[in-house]
């Protein structure tokens, strides 16, 4: 008995060993944080150094079947102690309601599933808007749960047994939150896709789904374009109540909520959703969706993007985009109020959502995607701010603007290093292309060049652990990164 | 990032006989090793050929690698003289597959050096020795030859034994290569539990009792089994080998020896 103790010893000694090389990470989420930053704080296998030498095309795949689904940008769990082994999953949904696994160093599908449609109404049919019951980044979202924090410990009670040893949830199962076109909430687990639960109805049919956000057992997501006949509002599905979720809503009264990442979480649990009847920025209480304040700039804000949220002067800010071309930086502690500072102008049409990160001495970055000409470019850039100070307001300073871009989608950014994405154009026939910049400079370290063979398919981009995934429109999922002997 | 001198542990280490660092070996795979918890956790062996010393050690990633005792992996400490092809383990799994414990040796009246591994799981679907006996599913051990071709010396895939479960490390004793299926349920995760798979109850539930092979050192060919005598599985034994008797111990604190009567 005693040896195999020792057996169970050795594991954890691995663990140690693979954390001093740099723990596999995960992204669990689009732009891969509640605050919706598209910033990877820890993966040091992204330097501007390997980027520049190393990076390239490593797998790209395609599901089976046929036909042209959207694909999703990936979640991932960095390391999934599974019945087949350690393995780096990526997570990716498409619009006909299939999710594909992918063995991220192997290049070799783990396991997909096909959802079926459950909902009494019958499934909608597809539209420019509401592609088979959602737009393209919203069929199929994805949220991921991180390990809770430990149980309290249970009363001690005379003459009860001694309790259960608490299980250790970074050991335990793992889960995937799928929300499917029939509106059902699925839990999945995220080792061989077999059903956690049941799933049950907490958003309606057809609608269009924004990606998912979590939160201390609670999902939020939004509905849009009046997809389905519901209601464009922000959802609260709270899964830890009971085996029944409780689902709360805010109708927005008229606009969409229609940024790429759906509700916004600030790190004291608010909720911040942009649009609406009144192209404001919302905050909104957690889990029963109160109104606690409201953002408003003159001429409104952009109900297309997602805003960012970081820690700012022992407070959160909030920066978002104006319809009159600037960035503004919202105060969580007094959304009323006026701006704390804004930028200068953008150039074009900011889209899709913003990206923050911070240098080791805190300077703080925001990054801008932008359609239409930008400074001396055609068709779209990503524009950085510098978050500095002037007579002791906050202001964002334009201090590069990258290459000519063809839509881009919000950036995603690890390590000194930022990822953009010139999608094109599929009624062009304009291919995407990848380009990583130095995120200080803007200076172009390497770039996918004429890699890709279709256009971007306006879903975003997701980055760990020395990979980043992309898809394209016709139902691709291209995967460039820094190799790895196997 | 990279192995180095300051960061040894899980490879391969050479040193003086008074405990001082000497060499090292990783695989120029290492940090796949390291990710998917491919332990190098296999005790090498080492042995002389044509006025050469050689080692040869493995791990769960299920390959052998031949280095030689002077300069474990060359100069950059990541090329060995010969790496075989993967034996098993096609789903690289941590816990039920791959190659545990240590490496065998030996050399027959011909001079033809074997070198021999057991391993756990079912063999890889490339791995296809020119003699074998009949499907691996659950484990095997697979002698190589040491050869030389075209002026590099190589491990060539000689045999691969029939199927035992869990195989563990054999001995070899006068031409027979003595092996055994240890029976263990080395699960340590499921879908439903994840590692709460990793229990003892769990594990002994799931065992089986173990099995001793003798094999014709030469060609692998089955030449008797110890069928249902024990009644235990194995945790991590080994064989013993002497006087014409074989001994092994099992889980239930049970030692088992059998031979050749009257001998």
């Amino acid at each position: 008995m005693r040896k195999l103790f020792v057996v169970f010893g050795s594991l954890a000694c691995s663990t140690v060993a693979m954390g001093q090389m740099g723990r596999s990470l995960d992204w669990p989420s689009f732009a891969n944080d509640n605050q919706r930053t598209g910033w990877e704080k820890l993966d040091p296998r992204f330097t501007k150094d390997t980027v520049a030498k190393d990076f390239q095309f490593l797998w790209k795949m395609k599901p089976s079947g046929g036909g042209q689904h959207t694909l999703m940008p990936p979640v991932l769990i960095g390391t999934l102690i599974g019945y087949r082994g350690f393995k780096e999953l990526a997570f990716i949904g498409d619009t006909n309601g299939a999710l594909h696994v992918m063995d991220s160093d192997l290049n070799r599908l783990y396991w997909d599933k096909k959802f079926d449609y459950m909902a009494d109404v019958p499934k909608a049919a597809a539209t420019a808007t509401c592609t088979g019951g959602m737009a393209a980044p919203t069929l199929l979202s994805i949220g991921f749960r991180r390990p809770g924090p430990p149980r309290p410990a249970a009363a001690t009670v005379p003459g009860a047994p001694p309790p259960r040893p608490t299980p250790n949830l970074m050991f335990g199962p793992r889960a995937i939150y799928v929300i499917t076109s029939d509106g059902r909430l699925r839990k999945v687990n995220a080792a061989d896709g077999s059903d956690v639960s049941a799933p049950v109805a907490v958003l309606p049919a057809n609608a269009k789904i924004s990606a998912l956000n979590m939160n201390d057992q609670v999902i939020y997501a939004t509905t849009n374009a009046d997809c389905g006949g519901a209601a464009n509002a922000v959802w609260a599905v709270d899964i830890g109540s009971s085996d029944k979720p409780a689902v709360k809503s805010f109708e927005s009264k008229g606009g969409n909520f229609g940024g790429m990442g759906g509700p916004v979480i600030g790190n004291d649990g608010t909720i911040y959703a942009q649009g609406g009847a009144g192209d404001s920025l919302l905050a909104l209480t957690a889990r029963d969706l109160q109104l606690k304040g409201t953002f408003q700039v003159p001429g409104g804000l952009k109900s297309d993007v997602t805003p960012v949220v970081f820690a700012y002067k022992n407070r959160d800010v909030i920066v978002t985009a104006g319809k009159d071309g600037r960035l503004y930086i919202a105060d969580s502690a007094a959304m009323g109020g006026e701006p704390l500072g804004m930028s200068d102008v953008v150039g074009g049409s900011v889209w899709g959502g913003l990206t923050s990160w911070a240098e080791p001495d805190g300077t703080r970055w925001v990054l801008a995607s932008s359609w239409g000409p930008v400074g001396d470019t055609k068709n779209g850039a990503v524009v950085a701010f510098k978050l500095e100070e002037q007579g002791g307001k906050a202001m964002l300073k334009k201090t590069w603007t990258s290459q000519d871009l063809i839509k881009p989608v919000p950036s995603v950014t690890t390590n000194g290093v930022v990822f953009a994405l010139s999608s094109g154009d599929a009624a062009t026939r304009m291919k995407a292309v990848v380009y990583a910049l130095d995120a200080t400079t803007g200076k172009e370290l390497w770039s996918s060049k004429n890699q890709m063979t279709a256009a971007g398919n306006l879903t975003g981009m997701t980055i760990a652990n020395g990979r980043l995934y992309v898809g394209t429109v016709d139902s691709t999922m291209w995967v460039f990164g820094v190799p790895m002997e196997w | 990032m990279t192995p180095a001198e300051d960061r040894l542990g899980n490879l391969l280490v050479a040193t003086t006989a008074d405990l001082k660092f000497k060499d090292y070996y990783a695989p120029s795979n290492i940090l796949f090793l390291w990710k998917r918890d491919l332990d190098l956790q296999v005790t090498p062996a080492v042995f002389k050929w044509k006025g050469n010393e050689y080692v040869v050690a493995s791990s769960k990633e299920c390959r052998v690698w031949l280095m030689d005792s002077k300069s474990l992996g060359g100069a950059d400490h990541r090329t060995p003289v010969y790496r075989t092809p993967l034996m098993c383990n096609e789903d690289v799994n941590f816990a039920e597959a791959g190659v545990w414990g240590s490496m065998a040796t030996w050399e027959n009246a011909s001079g033809t050096r074997y070198v021999l591994t057991g391993f756990w799981g079912p063999v890889h679907p490339q791995f296809k020795p020119g003699i074998s006996h009949g499907a691996v599913t659950r484990g095997a051990v697979v002698a190589h030859k040491m050869e030389e071709k075209n002026g590099k010396v190589v491990l060539t895939p000689a045999w691969i034994s029939r199927n035992m479960d869990q195989a563990e490390p054999p001995v070899i004793a006068n031409g027979v290569v003595y092996a055994y299926g240890s029976g263990e349920s080395n699960v340590q995760a499921t879908p439903e539990l994840g590692l709460g798979a990793n229990s003892s109850a769990i594990r002994i539930k799931n065992s089986h009792p173990a099995v001793i092979y003798a094999l014709d050192g030469d060609t692998g060919k089955e030449l008797w089994n110890s069928g249902d005598a024990m009644k235990s599985f194995v945790h991590f034994g080994g064989l013993s080998v002497n006087n014409g008797r074989v001994y092994l111990g099992t889980f239930d604190s049970t030692i088992y020896a059998f031979g050749l009567p009257g001998r």
